[in-house]
């Protein structure tokens, strides 16, 4: 830090001509320069197509996880119905069962075929065979061959349930196709 | 000294940056390398779930497929008594809540009351268990906070006592019985685990599952055994049983073709659904396990072996002496007084002559005859391998005393099951090829393959002119013995033989019997073995199982469609 002023010297009064007014020069951008200039329309095309990107990524990601709720759902659906169709085939298994079907043949008055036929397929001859082996007559009533899941079953009746009557009545179905018809043999 | 002074400054702080970033590099190492794992488990711990998967136990079948044990699914109901009771004790609401679930489930609601109350401060316990997939719905639906379900598997027998003796049961600490424990290879599904990461409200994170081990059902075991005519034989046999009073009573059929097993029937015998029911005994199958002296209807062995050694034909002579004396001056005689009788070899049999088998014994020797007994498959397990199976027994040649000499050849000194005489008839009805028992027609794999499928080859023990021999001699017996009225089926021929067993007990002959009926149909093309065995707690003649034999074997030419033939029987002489 000096303390010596200085004065700035006049410079010679001198009188200029008035400047000529210069040309507005400058240097002329090729047209590659000109073309590779950033334009806003190229900004606005970038950020628009980020969040193209990130809408459809989220878009993407809800897709998705709507498919894993959906997977789930019918995954549980699935075992449901698994579970479902073993607990029915278990029923199926109790009320075919030997003792559920003599008992319940029993109830409705149906007693043992003690003189039955069979046709020989290959000749077509009809015979009789020599028959079971229940001299006592049990039929389903003995109860000698027990099964403590059967005894749960409930009876069958004659009588067809009113609610399938009603079904039946108020739906008009098909005629039934013949379905038992006996094996025959063919013949030429 | 300006330039020193923020030289010194630059190291501080290059030396401070270094030593953050080495700080950082260490912990960084320890987190990613050094405790990855341990860190790795311990998040998936918490974001991820583990999920048992479960292998089902394969289904055991009859040979049409009739289910005789399946798994099925039961449900737990368990509570959370800190929420139910807490501090509040029982509530009126958990008590109707409580009488609701009884209600469905028809378990006792004090004593679910009592679980409830037990520990009201714990977070478990049972209220009912092993509830069916309907009374799981109906509870489900009553929607109580407190409640939660475990689902289980358990095994049910369709057919309850139908098999039953065959098939086994499971207990609590698994198979503890029949072919449920001897073929658990096939039928033991395995557990598989899955884990999975899920989101706060449950869901899985979509493809965030990861199986760790796959679950593996079990395999389907498919029976020789056709349950139907099981069931028939069974109530057969039991109403036989109840007439005579018997203490216990077995019966086999088993296929000519392939020595396959239609039927095994024990009285009494085990509902696998009620186990406790049971008496101890009628835990397995005797027809299997208990062995017994089998008495005369071995005899159709003894004669087959000495036709097939070439010392005998059926019309063979012999003088059948009332008493054959033994050098003890003991004798061996005949279940009816007679004078000498001029007998054939089929007339041995006709008339079940102990005297007339022992004097056509001494045409062949011991040793020969003993390894006859073991080649028709006594004294040995049958190739089914059933669980507590018995071997029965043939001494030692060097224990055959004179009189074991010759009571084997009538079947007494020599124990022998069910099955294995069904075998040894299977032999003769064969043309002489004794076939591998069996019970398991295949283990069936849920991916299709089958395995343990039974050997199709079998050995030959006698000539095929021997054994058809043997055959239509006990057609004879058949048509000419003391219960051939009783046996008689119209329209069909039958070969069979009775048997009066004495039975000892602690070394001694007391006053039991074991009444055996067996034989084959039809004796003109013999499809089906029938063996029927009765324990009696008294003295008495075969005769009284005639009736019995014929039912069964008439059920089983009934059951397989058998037509009737109208050859005649071949007349075989009997006395000469």
């Amino acid at each position: 830090m000096s303390n010596l002023a200085t004065a700035r010297p006049l410079s010679a009064p001198s009188i200029a001509p008035a400047p000529r007014p210069r040309p507005h020069i400058e240097i002329a951008p090729t047209r590659e320069q000109r073309r590779a200039r950033p334009k806003v329309a190229y900004a606005i095309i970038t950020i628009a197509s980020v969040l193209a990107i990130f809408g459809g990524q989220l878009m993407l990601s809800i897709v998705v996880s709507d498919g894993a709720y959906q997977l789930e759902r019918l995954e549980v659906a699935r075992k449901d119905l698994l579970r479902e169709q073993r607990a029915l085939q278990e029923k199926l298994a109790i009320a075919s069962s030997d003792q559920n079907l003599a008992t319940q043949a029993a109830g409705l008055g149906m007693v043992p075929n003690s003189t039955q036929f069979a046709i020989d397929l290959s000749s077509g001859a009809v015979f009789q065979l020599p028959g079971i082996a229940d001299p006592m007559g049990c039929g389903g009533t003995c109860n000698l061959v027990t099964n403590a899941l059967a005894t749960g079953v409930p009876p069958v009746t004659n009588a067809p349930p009113a609610q399938q009557t009603q079904q039946q009545a108020s739906t008009p179905q098909a005629p039934p196709g013949v379905v038992d018809t006996l094996p025959a043999p063919v013949t030429h | 000294m300006t330039t020193r002074r923020s030289r010194l400054r630059i190291s501080l702080a290059v030396l401070a940056v270094f030593a953050l970033v080495a700080v950082f590099v260490v912990r960084l190492v320890d987190i990613q390398v050094v405790r990855a794992d341990e860190l790795n488990s311990e998040s998936e711990g918490k974001r991820g779930q583990t999920l048992v998967t479960y292998g089902l136990r394969g289904d055991i079948v009859d040979r049409d497929g009739t289910p005789l044990a399946v798994a099925v699914e039961r449900f737990d109901v368990t509570a959370d008594p800190e929420a139910a009771v807490g501090t509040l004790g029982l509530t009126e609401k958990v008590t109707a809540d409580l009488q609701k679930i009884a209600e469905i489930t028809g378990a006792d609601p004090a004593v679910m009351a009592a679980a409830l109350t037990a520990d009201p401060a714990s977070n478990f316990a049972y209220l009912v268990q092993g509830i069916t997939l309907d009374q799981f719905d109906a509870v489900w639906d009553l929607g109580i906070p407190w409640v939660y379900f475990a689902p289980r598997h358990e095994r049910v027998y369709p057919n309850g006592q139908t098999a039953g003796n065959l098939v086994g049961f499971i207990g609590t600490d698994g198979p503890q019985a029949g072919l449920e424990l001897t073929e658990d290879a096939c039928l033991a599904g395995v557990n598989g685990e899955m884990t999975y990461e899920r989101g706060l409200d449950g869901v899985r994170i979509p493809g965030s599952e990861v199986v760790e081990t796959a679950p593996k059902d079990g395999g389907t075991l498919r029976l020789t055994i056709d349950s139907d005519l099981q069931y028939s034989i069974q109530q057969r046999m039991a109403q036989g049983a109840q007439q005579l009073g018997a203490t216990w009573a077995t019966a086999a059929v088993m296929r000519v073709s392939d020595g396959a097993l239609m039927a095994v029937t024990d009285w009494p015998t085990v509902d696998p659904n009620n186990v406790d029911a049971a008496p101890r005994t009628a835990l397995g199958s005797l027809a299997f396990s208990t062995p017994y002296e089998p008495g005369s209807i071995m005899k159709p062995i003894t004669a087959a072996m000495l036709m097939d050694a070439g010392v005998a034909t059926p019309e063979s002579r012999t003088v059948a002496p009332g008493r054959l004396y033994l050098s003890d001056g003991t004798f061996i005689k005949d279940s009816w007084a007679h004078d000498d009788l001029n007998l054939t070899l089929t007339g041995a049999l006709v008339h079940s002559s102990n005297t007339a088998t022992s004097e056509f014994s001494k045409l062949l020797d011991a040793e020969s005859r003993r390894q006859y007994l073991l080649d028709f498959g006594f004294n040995d397990f049958t190739e089914v391998g059933f669980n507590g199976e018995s071997e029965g027994w043939v001494l030692d040649l060097n224990q055959w005393d004179e009189r074991t000499n010759y009571a084997v050849q009538f079947g007494q000194a020599i124990q022998v099951t069910t099955v294995q005489m069904a075998s040894a008839y299977q032999t003769l009805a064969n043309g002489g090829v004794r076939m591998p028992v069996h019970l398991v027609e295949g283990c069936e794999w849920p991916d299709g393959t089958v395995t343990e499928t039974p050997a199709a080859e079998g050995v030959r023990v006698i000539s095929e002119q021997a054994a058809d021999d043997t055959v239509d001699m006990l057609e004879m017996v058949a048509t000419q013995g003391s219960s051939a009225d009783s046996l008689r089926i119209p329209g069909y021929r039958v070969a069979v033989k009775s048997g009066t067993a004495d039975v000892a007990e602690g070394g001694v002959y007391v006053d039991k019997n074991v009444v055996s009926y067996a034989g084959m149909v039809p004796a003109d093309d013999p499809q089906y073995v029938v063996v029927i065995s009765f324990g009696l707690p008294y003295l008495q003649l075969s005769g009284v199982i005639a009736p019995t034999w014929r039912d069964v074997a008439a059920q089983v030419l009934t059951n397989y469609r058998i037509p009737p033939t109208d050859e005649p029987v071949r007349e075989l002489p009997v006395f000469w």
